[in-house]
Formats: structure tokens, C-alpha cells, sequence
């Protein structure tokens, strides 16, 4: 217990944020130097983040037990940042194990760092729990909708690897504009959107969001064209390091399933807790529709691998679509709109 | 001779659109767009709407299209059914088709589909045919289902196969989905949603319903007898909202339980949920001290806070403290304390009405020649009133069988493939030669794998 009482759960996290942070940099070079070396380190880094990470869930844990409001750790915005993180790790590990992509490593690492980062920022005190939220389809419910979360993003990485294998023109024009919506979103989301305003400013949103995305959309696309002129026949060795497009397509389409099945049962879980928590299943709540958004999109995603010649290009379309509205689901609803799931934030 | 092929008659041609899956992602992407709509625009019933919103224009053009109720518009109710009409086309005519080889024969070693195969893996075996074959069938009969070996003329095949059944899962998860909706409108048409507030010590046998307050009789009768809020150990938050209720059912003795926020009370089809509280009036009384401004002399008199007037000294006339606050707000916005609503009903002329705060003498009032001022009061305790929502629905078990059986339906059509393989053993030298082929109507990449390994496993077994 001794080492208990020195470690506290918030520090452990703050470190492994930098753990991460490393292991995205030494999977970045060896995207460039490509020595296994880097990777090998880098998938240990990951290992150790991901059990820095564990560990620090599980004291939380234990810290809230100790204040005597003992509650799983998982009920506010920092909590499930941190979570997020470690669903992204160790579906990233347990995919890198499986399949023997190291490359999807410089997005994963990243996307991880990312959430622990933004989790530095947000207020960090363990509450105790509001009554409906002391219920045990809380741990179901968030498990379920961060294991899908975390499903979707690899599948983003996956997608977005695809996507410089491919050397699409279009797509790559496609992908730069939604990264720029989404980053014109997360930054209004970062400097604290006020809720008041959101008609006046729509307007004025709108252009710049759509004047972020030409922009974002054309550089994107200058960068393939240039990629393509330096190598033309695809002999280069970033390219060859990459997976096949084949695997690459079947690995984002079996990721999606995975995360998809993983969203439907949060939303059940979800519902099946709001029905006990406030007497209805489904209220149209802005986070719940926003869920079911998603998953209306994944849904399309899949069937659209039924048409024929649809696999490929617009399976991409879909995914990265489909990513942008997780990001809203999980970001954009508790600062944008009001709703039950409002305490998140 | 025409080649041409003549145009399908049209029931076919309608048939063959309900049937694409292109207009199922459609449909799926337009209701998807249809319900940002609604998360953008404040819609009825979650937040008060005070038209005009937008512009006079705006408002009625969004008015007219049901963009302030969307999820219960026409046009979105239609795109709902209308996936549901796509999805129901959809399996009538996918359905035959795969029930016929789910539960047909099954096949032996084909050779048509065996050439078919691209990817194959060749093994060279130390061992006469004869035992190659007995190796293969040891290895693959635990790992599938369903193996048949026969003799050719070139040597052995083996057919093997498992997870036929699995190709049904995707008809699973189209009927979940249909058992979903089914269950929203049977709950939509069939059910009912109202709240019912009780003070603590309070009876009812009906609940208000709807925004028309329409009162609907229920099966029992519920009595509030305590109403408790609970906070975590030197904290100000809530931990618990508890109502302590007594149900009368007819026929039977009554009982008591408790209802809490996320353990609500489900008797007869009815459910009831800890909804919200509040202080509905305050019991207690308060001493009010009378001085005769002509004689001098003192009197208190306790008043009970109710509806019944108490006699005020010197037969004066009556006095009456209806209701208490615990902080009355003066004009000017400051906080008064605790105080009093009071009125005093003289023996002739016309009464008077006024507030007065409690515990203050200083705060004295001269009334029909008698210096009144209100001391401290006794007892006075908060009276709560439980909020409870009180719900019918007759479709959420069909909703909740369609959750599980879309789970299980996705574990089935996700993760689990019709998986196929073929071998044959020709006689080669003193050994034999082993080539697999196999096909899965899922995850390819995956099974592809897996025939590597069973290869490995063999070549092993030497």
C-alpha cells in the first residue's frame, strides 16, 4: 500500500501521455528510416502505456474507495478520455499481434496521445456519483461504446493508410476536407464554443468551415500528386512497407464490424438504462441520436460492400465519414448541444 | 433472333427496387440526415419553443415541414417504413434462396469449385495416400463440422464444412431490426407516459397524462408516505432520492416499498420512476404575540400553519397562516428569512392579507389597535412531494428481444463465416502430394490463414 499512497492515479496518466507521445514519434521514424529497431521499441513503449494506462484506471478506482464514493471510473469527460485511450491501446496491440501492422502504429500511438493530452485539461477530481448514474449498466454502457469508439479510430487509421497506399487523388482531396471540418469543429470545441451563440455564428461558421476545408482539401490532394510524381511506379519504400490494398480493405471492414457490434450494444446497454433510469427506452436526446447517426452510417458502410465494385474508394468514403461523426458524438454533442448526457462534460 | 432482354413487367420491376441495397444505404444515409436536423433545431417537448425562432419565414417554413417535431414528422415516419418495407422485400426474396442451402444436402468434393479456387497451398507428404488421407481427416475433423472423404481415380478428396447455419444471421439481424420498430409502435399506440406528484401521506388511483393532463386510472393505489433525499458523507451532493410508497392493489392487503431513482416499481404492466421532488407546503406552527396597545397587556397564541383559522384575544376576530417560506425575497431583492403568509379576518369589515417574516419582533405591525409581531415558529418541517413518472408499455419486451437478438445476430454474421474446404491427395513417388483450396463467405483474408495453418499442422504430422 505503500507505493499506493505515492502514486496517485492523475500522475501515472500524466506520464503515460508521454509514453505515448514517444511511441507515436519512433513509429513516425520508422515510416521514415524504417529500422525495425524503432518499431520494435515502439510496440514496447505502446505495452508499457498501455499498462501505465491500466493501472491508473485501476487506481482510480481504488482512490475513489478510499474518499468513500467508491464508483467505476468511467463518469466524467477525464475518465473517459483515459479510457479511450485504453481501448485505442489494446486494440492497436491486439491488431499489431494478429495482423503485423506496424505501420497502422503512427495513428494509433498518436490518437492515444491525443485523448490522454486532451484528458490533461479537463477538471480531474473524483465526484461522487448523481443518482442515475449509480447504476450498473454504467460500466456495460461505457465499456460497449468505447470499445466501439476505439474501433472506429483504428479503423480511421486504417482507412487513412489505405488512402496513401492508394495514391487517390479525389480521396485524399475528400479525406483533407473532412480532417478540416473536424479540425475547424475540434478548435471551436477546444476555445469553448458558447451554446448561446451558436445561431448568429452559423452562419460565419459556415464559410470558414467551408473555406478550412477547400483549403485543407487541396493541400491534401497537392501532396499525393507530388508523392506520385517522385514515385510513379509505387516502387518507393514507404509504399512497399505498407499493406496490400486488399488486406488493408478487409482489415478496416472486419475493424468496422467489430466496433459496429460494439456500438449497437451501447446503445442498448444505453437504452435498456435510460428505461430504468427516466422511463423511456429512447427519447431522441442528442447524444443517443447522434449515436444512432453513426451507426446509421456504419450501417450504409456495410451494406455498401454488397454492391458490386463499391469496395474500396467508397468503403473509405464511409468510414471517414463515419469517424467524423464519433468525433461529434463523443465531442461535439456535450459542447454543442444540450441534453441528458450534459454531466460529461 | 432478339437479344434483347424484354423489360421485367412492372410488379417485378417494383419488387426488384425494394429489393437493392442501394436504396437500403440510401435510405439508411437520408434518415441519418433527417435526425442531425433534429439535434440542430430545438425540438418540442425538450425545450420550451416561443415562435418566432428564426425569421417569420424560417419559422413557418420549418413549421410546415415538421422540423421542430421531426422524429414524429410524416416524412420521417414514412422514411422508417419505407427501410422497413426495403428490408422485408429484401429477405422474402433473399430468404428461399438461402434456406435451400442452409438446409440442403451436403455436398461432397466438387471438382468445378475446387479448379475455381485461386489461392491453393501444396504440401508434400512422406507417407503412401492412403495414410496422407487418414492425417488430413485427423486434423480436419476437429476443426469442422462436417467431413466426407471419397476415392477417385487420381487418389482421395476430402470435403469439409462448417458454420452453414451462420449464413441465417444476417436475417437475424433484419428481424431484430423489424421487432424493434414493431415494438416502438406498439408502445407509441398502446402506451403511456404521465407523472404523478404526492405528498408525502398522499393517495392516488390516477395519474395525469400527456400535455392535456388527461387523468388515467391505474391498476393499484399508491400512497406516498415518506419521501427521503440522501447525501454522501459530508457532502452537499445527492446520493439517493428515495420514495417510501404503500400499494393497494384490489383484493389485496397493502404493501410497502420504496422507489428510487434507477430501481423503479413494476406491478401490472405499469412502471413508476423516481422522477423528480419538491417541498409541496410547510406543517408546524408559529407563536404570534399580540400586544393590547390600550391596556398593555401581552398575549401569544400559537398558530398551526394551515387552512384553519385560530381565534385571535380579546375576541378581536380570527387569524390564519395558510403557508410558509423559507426565505421570502423583498421587493428590492433581499433576502427576508423565513416568513409567513397571513390573514386576519376581523369581526367586522374586510380582511387583510400580508407577509410576515418569522423570528423578527422588530418587524412588529400595529392591526385593529393590537401590536402583532410573529416569534419563532416550532416544528415547522418541510412536507415533500414525490415526482413520480408513471409509464405503460406494452412494446418494450418485444424492443428488448430485438436488442438480443440483434447481438446475437451480429456475433453470427460478423465474426462467424460459412467456411468451406477441399483436398486432395494424389500418390506422388513413395509419398503422396496434398493441395487444399477453401472459400468462407466471410472475412476471406481470415480463412485464408486458416487453410495456411492446417497446411503447417500437417506437414507437421509427418
Amino acid at each position: 500500500m505503500a507505493l499506493l499512497e505515492i502514486l496517485e492515479s492523475t500522475a501515472i496518466v500524466s506520464f503515460i501521455t508521454f509514453v505515448y507521445g514517444a511511441a507515436a514519434v519512433l513509429y513516425w521514424a520508422d515510416w521514415v528510416f524504417e529500422k525495425p529497431v524503432l518499431s520494435r521499441s515502439a510496440t514496447w513503449l505502446m505495452l508499457i502505456g498501455f499498462l501505465g494506462n491500466t493501472a491508473g484506471i485501476v487506481l482510480r478506482w481504488i482512490e475513489s474507495h478510499q474518499m468513500g464514493i467508491g464508483r467505476a471510473p468511467f463518469t466524467n469527460l477525464y475518465e473517459s478520455l483515459v479510457f479511450f485511450a485504453w481501448t485505442i491501446a489494446i486494440l492497436y496491440l491486439v491488431i499489431e499481434k494478429q495482423y503485423k501492422v506496424r505501420s497502422l502504429g503512427a495513428f494509433a500511438a498518436p490518437l492515444a496521445f491525443l485523448a490522454l493530452a486532451y484528458a490533461a485539461l479537463q477538471n480531474k477530481a473524483i465526484m461522487p456519483l448523481m443518482p442515475a448514474l449509480k447504476s450498473n449498466w454504467l460500466i456495460a454502457h461505457v465499456i460497449t461504446c468505447f470499445l466501439g469508439y476505439a474501433a472506429f479510430a483504428v479503423a480511421f487509421g486504417l482507412a487513412v493508410i489505405y488512402l496513401i497506399k492508394s495514391r487517390d487523388v479525389g480521396l485524399s482531396w475528400l479525406a483533407g476536407a473532412l480532417a478540416g471540418i473536424a479540425a475547424a469543429i475540434l478548435t471551436v470545441i477546444f476555445t469553448g464554443y458558447q451554446t448561446d451563440a451558436f445561431w448568429t455564428l452559423a452562419g460565419a461558421g459556415f464559410f470558414i468551415g467551408a473555406g478550412v476545408a477547400l483549403g485543407a482539401g487541396f493541400a491534401t490532394s497537392a501532396v499525393v500528386n507530388l508523392v506520385k510524381k517522385s514515385d510513379p511506379g509505387g516502387k518507393g519504400r514507404v509504399n512497399k512497407m505498407l499493406p496490400d490494398l486488399g488486406v488493408l480493405d478487409e482489415l478496416t471492414y472486419q475493424t468496422i464490424l467489430f466496433g459496429f457490434m460494439f456500438l449497437t450494444a451501447g446503445i442498448i446497454t444505453g437504452s435498456v438504462w435510460a428505461n430504468s433510469a427516466w422511463g423511456r427506452y429512447w427519447s431522441w436526446d442528442p447524444k443517443e441520436t447522434w449515436s444512432l447517426i453513426t451507426w446509421l452510417i456504419y450501417g450504409a458502410m456495410i451494406h455498401s460492400r454488397l454492391v458490386r465494385g463499391w469496395r474500396g474508394r467508397r468503403t473509405v468514403y464511409l468510414s471517414l465519414f463515419g469517424f467524423g461523426a464519433v468525433l461529434f458524438t463523443y465531442f461535439g454533442v456535450n459542447t454543442l448541444l444540450k441534453g441528458l448526457h450534459s454531466y460529461a462534460t | 433472333m432478339n437479344n434483347k432482354q424484354p423489360p421485367p413487367p412492372p410488379l417485378t420491376a417494383v419488387l426488384d427496387f425494394f429489393a437493392s441495397v442501394k436504396l437500403s444505404i440510401f435510405l439508411l444515409l437520408t434518415v441519418a440526415a433527417a435526425s442531425v436536423i433534429g439535434t440542430l433545431i430545438p425540438q418540442e417537448g425538450m425545450a420550451e419553443i416561443h415562435h418566432p425562432m428564426y425569421s417569420p419565414f424560417l419559422d413557418a417554413v420549418f413549421i410546415k415541414l415538421g422540423f421542430f417535431n421531426v422524429y414524429k414528422a410524416w416524412w420521417f415516419q414514412l422514411l422508417l417504413g419505407l427501410l422497413a418495407l426495403n428490408l422485408v422485400v429484401c429477405t422474402l426474396k433473399r430468404l428461399p434462396i438461402t434456406w435451400k442451402l442452409v438446409t440442403g444436402v451436403t455436398p461432397g468434393f466438387s471438382r468445378g469449385k475446387f479448379k475455381s479456387i485461386k489461392e491453393k497451398h501444396e504440401i508434400k507428404l512422406n507417407m503412401p495416400a492412403q495414410k496422407a488421407r487418414d492425417a488430413v481427416l485427423d486434423v480436419v475433423s476437429s476443426r469442422f463440422k462436417t467431413v466426407k472423404a471419397a476415392e477417385d481415380e487420381d487418389g482421395y478428396t476430402v470435403y469439409a464444412e462448417k458454420g452453414r447455419w451462420t449464413r441465417m444471421g444476417f436475417y437475424v439481424i433484419h428481424l431484430s431490426f423489424l421487432l424493434i420498430l414493431a415494438g416502438a409502435l406498439l408502445g407509441s399506440l398502446f402506451g403511456y407516459s404521465g407523472s404523478l406528484n404526492l405528498e408525502e401521506g398522499q393517495t392516488s388511483q390516477t395519474v395525469e397524462v400527456g400535455v392535456d393532463r388527461q387523468r388515467r386510472d391505474l391498476p393499484f393505489a399508491v400512497k406516498c408516505e415518506r419521501f427521503e433525499v440522501k447525501y454522501y458523507e459530508g457532502r452537499d451532493s445527492v446520493s439517493e432520492f428515495t420514495s417510501d410508497v404503500t400499494i393497494t392493489e384490489p383484493g389485496k392487503a397493502p404493501w410497502r416499498t420504496f422507489i428510487r431513482v434507477n430501481h423503479p416499481l413494476r406491478l401490472h404492466g405499469v412502471s413508476l420512476y423516481q422522477a423528480s421532488y419538491g417541498v409541496s407546503h410547510y406543517s408546524g406552527l408559529v407563536n404570534v404575540s399580540f400586544k393590547n396597545l390600550e391596556t398593555g397587556e401581552k398575549h401569544i397564541v400559537p398558530v398551526p400553519i394551515s387552512a384553519q383559522p385560530t381565534a385571535l384575544p380579546w375576541d378581536k376576530g380570527m387569524i390564519m397562516i395558510p403557508s410558509f417560506t423559507a426565505s421570502l425575497r423583498s421587493r428590492d431583492g433581499h433576502n427576508m428569512g423565513p416568513a409567513v403568509r397571513m390573514h386576519i379576518f376581523p369581526q367586522e369589515g374586510k380582511p387583510e392579507v400580508m407577509f410576515m417574516p418569522v423570528g423578527r419582533p422588530e418587524f412588529a405591525r400595529d392591526v385593529m389597535g393590537l401590536e402583532m409581531a410573529v416569534l419563532e415558529g416550532e416544528e415547522i418541517v418541510p412536507v415533500y412531494y414525490t415526482g413520480l413518472k408513471v409509464t405503460k408499455d406494452p412494446g418494450v419486451w418485444v424492443v428488448y428481444s430485438g436488442f438480443i437478438l440483434i447481438l446475437l445476430g451480429c456475433m453470427v454474421t460478423f465474426f462467424m463465416a460459412h467456411q468451406q474446404l477441399y483436398i486432395k491427395i494424389v500418390p506422388s513417388g513413395s509419398g503422396a502430394s496434398v493441395e487444399l483450396g477453401g472459400a468462407a463467405n466471410k472475412n476471406s483474408q481470415g480463412f485464408e490463414e486458416r487453410v495456411r495453418r492446417i497446411a503447417g499442422r500437417l506437414e507437421k504430422k509427418e
